[in-house]
């Protein structure tokens, strides 16, 4: 899989498990970062990680590890989408 | 802290006897002693398939000993759960039916689940069923097994609903509205409640180590408690204390994560104790909610340590939910009836499951071995889901 | 207990918005439909992407309460406000699809009861007093007499009792429950604003059904929520405030009166 098929299944997912609208899944970039609290973020708190890790999972066929602290991977588009290659090589 | 002063101190409301059934105990004496001697109610969990989940262990409990007519009990894991608890609370009351007007013996149940996996069940094909399934059903059965013809409530705040439960009960009382209530809350180990928190990659794969800086989790239980609540002037020499004060609030902030600062369960602690006409400062135990969820501990500790003020760091503290898991709905009424048999024996139980304190939760859980004192003025608090808060203030008898 | 003053109503049924469309015979009305549903509300729909139907329509009542009030939501914010919740089934819905499967990890969640008054109280910042009741008609008349017990005793400035049933995703569940002789299921969501007042309170239940005249001939079957669309339909058909409201569920009738006879404390003994 390249990045950018990975970035495109994430903007999937994000779309089909966490609601949100497909319009504005196609102005997400790379860049767009996840987090509450960030300043024009998506604003994913706790609950939307914990669906998008387990949404991830099943899509990619991968195995994500709850009790690692996984702040920089879920930080943008680019980090999660280069932690979801480095699973599934 | 309030606006206007109320009118008048609340009427003292008495707790008369109290009856559970929990993995640990099926009746109050062997609780207390099943705390006192750090026994662990976690097993593998065994009534339902758990294989596809990541944590398959709870505390189950095996099997209802007691000797009641089950036959004349709806077959109802929940509704029976809640027959067994009372069955223990008319022994310890001293008599079955117990010994109030029919009319004026009212029930108040808390719980998170309610009828729930009778829902299972009847979407699973059994129409029956379905009636089961709403979520103040199981009252009502309890209600009719008792013989109970006065008022019957259900209230759901999540994991605080036996709190409500029993602030509501005290309510009653002192409206007239029933001369006795039964009041305390349930729920049950159940498919559904484990799918949710396995999926919500909220149980531990370890133990639950409540305020332990190795916490990773907490795991789920089940039981029934309730308390027999009357009128202090009416409720005789026979019993285990007196209920103070009742508070709740609401975090608003998360619909499953409480309040980053725990104002929420402060302000519950708060509402309570001035019910109760008392201080922080007076509160000698504690009966903490205690998950062991790497979140809600420290938020929990730091909150009582506000309330306490100075001597906040020294006031004893346990958490129950090493000893079997989170029992839901049946837990802040367990907590509480931990209180006062902790009045009554003058011993706090060690946190089974604390073996290395968490710097960041400031408090003084009891491990290791129990810790002899009595208290006077104990305080439980509890957080539910939907940023429910309640706390309750009991004096010991 | 002292009575409280009725300050707004906010409605939301499946007759339409407000009092203005409710029916003088449901039965009629409803034509055969056996439910009446509310549409989804249409609010932020990013801040909102989790929230179930029920819980929008929760905050939509609110709403409609507020604009009945001619008020923000400043007016009701903070730890003075108390929050009453009742409903009969409002959970029935987000538990039916986590038990078949069909919602995520994030879900489970929104299947406490707890659910639809935590979005009210978060969309609003209410984090005064908290409770939960579940069952009918009789459940919202105790929320209403509880919150009249937190207004008397000064652990709230105001007290909102809100009301939510929805039964579209569970109506073949709940047509097994029925008798082919009731009225439609009507979904609603209301909410009461409520402040301290004069005059009497009193709220009384009994075991057996109603004797009088039901309500829900007029309303359809509205559980939790019909004493707040009584209370609204009687105060904008008749221009003054309902004196009394009653309902049954379970083999149990309760009743709420209001009277103007000053309330008198009885002392208590210290």
């Amino acid at each position: 899989m390249t990045q950018k098929e990975v970035l495109d299944e994430l903007k999937a997912l994000i779309v089909e498990r966490l609601k949100f609208d497909p319009r504005r899944a196609a102005e997400m970039t790379a860049e767009t970062t996840l987090p509450k609290g960030l300043e024009g973020s998506l604003g994913l708190d706790s609950l939307d990680f914990i669906e998008l890790s387990v949404a991830m999972e099943e899509r990619f066929g991968i195995v994500i590890d709850e009790t690692e602290s996984l702040t920089d991977e879920f930080f943008s588009l680019d980090s999660l989408s280069r932690f979801v290659l480095s699973k599934v090589k | 802290m309030c606006g206007r002063l109320p009118l008048a101190t609340p009427e003292r409301i008495a707790v008369s006897a109290a009856g559970v059934v929990t993995p640990i105990g099926q009746d109050l004496d062997t609780f207390w002693s099943a705390l006192l001697t750090g026994a662990d109610g976690i097993s593998q969990i065994e009534r339902f398939p758990v294989a596809d989940l990541r944590v398959g262990q709870g505390g189950e409990i095996k099997k209802l000993t007691r000797a009641v007519d089950w036959r004349r009990v709806p077959d109802c894991r929940a509704t029976r759960l809640l027959v067994s608890a009372a069955d223990d609370l008319c022994v310890q009351a001293g008599s079955r039916p117990l010994d109030v007007e029919p009319d004026r013996l009212a029930v108040v149940v808390g719980t998170a689940l309610g009828g729930v996996e009778e829902g299972e069940r009847a979407l699973g094909g059994s129409p029956r069923r379905l009636a089961r399934a709403l979520y103040d059903a199981p009252g009502h059965g309890l209600a009719r097994w008792l013989g109970a013809r006065g008022p019957v409530v259900t209230v759901s705040t999540a994991c605080a609903s036996g709190a409500t439960a029993l602030g509501m009960g005290a309510e009653m009382l002192r409206r007239g509205e029933a001369d006795a209530v039964v009041a305390g809350g349930y729920d049950i180990l159940c498919r559904f409640v484990m799918r949710g928190f396995d999926g919500l990659r909220s149980l531990t794969r370890d133990r639950v180590r409540p305020f332990d800086r190795r916490r990773s989790g907490l795991l789920l239980g089940e039981g029934a408690a309730l308390v027999l609540l009357r009128r202090e002037r009416e409720a005789g020499p026979r019993r285990l204390g007196t209920l103070l004060g009742y508070g709740s609030a609401s975090d608003a902030a998360h619909i499953a994560a409480p309040d980053s600062q725990g104002r929420g369960i402060e302000r519950a602690m708060r509402a309570a104790l001035a019910e109760a006409r008392l201080d922080g400062a007076d509160v000698d135990f504690v009966s903490a909610h205690g998950t062991a969820t790497p979140l809600n501990d420290p938020i929990e500790a730091a909150a009582l340590r506000r309330v306490l003020g100075a001597r906040g760091a020294t006031v004893p503290v346990n958490s129950i939910k090493g000893a079997f898991g989170h029992a839901m709905g049946a837990a802040a009424a367990l907590e509480a009836i931990l209180c006062l048999l902790a009045g009554r024996h003058g011993q706090i139980p060690a946190t089974l499951g604390l073996e290395e304190r968490d710097s960041a939760c400031d408090i003084d859980c009891v491990q290791g071995v129990p810790r002899a004192h009595r208290p006077r003025i104990s305080l439980s608090t509890s957080l539910g889901f939907g940023g429910c808060n309640a706390a309750l203030v009991i004096e010991s008898a | 207990m002292r009575a409280p003053r009725i300050r707004a109503i906010g409605l939301l049924s499946g007759w339409g918005r407000g009092t203005a469309a409710i029916p003088v015979d449901a039965s009629e009305a409803a034509g055969g439909r056996p439910v009446l549903t509310v549409e989804r509300p249409v609010l932020d729909p990013e801040r909102f992407r989790r929230s179930r139907r029920e819980c929008l329509m929760g905050v939509a009542a609110v709403g409609a309460m507020l604009e009945d009030a001619g008020q923000g939501p400043e007016a009701i914010a903070g730890e003075r406000t108390a929050l009453l919740f009742a409903t009969a089934a409002a959970y029935a819905p987000s538990n039916r699809e986590f038990i078949e499967a069909r919602g995520g990890s994030m879900y489970f969640p929104y299947t406490a009861v707890a659910a639809v008054p935590a979005e009210v109280a978060i969309a609003f910042g209410l984090t005064g007093p908290y409770e939960i009741l579940v069952g009918g008609a009789p459940a919202t008349m105790r929320a209403i007499a509880r919150a009249a017990f937190l207004l008397e005793t000064g652990a709230c400035d105001r007290a909102l009792v809100l009301a939510v049933e929805v039964f579209e995703e569970c109506v073949d569940l709940f047509e097994r429950l029925r008798s082919p002789l009731d009225g439609p299921l009507v979904e609603g969501a209301a909410c009461l604003w409520l402040e301290p007042g004069d005059g009497t309170l009193t709220f009384e239940r009994r075991r057996g059904r109603e004797d009088e005249v039901s309500v829900r001939f007029q309303l359809g079957e509205m559980l939790a929520c019909e004493p707040l669309a009584t209370l609204a339909l009687a105060r904008d058909s008749a221009g003054h405030e309902a004196t009394q409201v009653h309902g049954s569920w379970r083999g149990e009738t309760a009743r709420l009166e209001w009277s103007t006879a000053p309330y008198r404390t009885r002392p208590r003994a210290a």
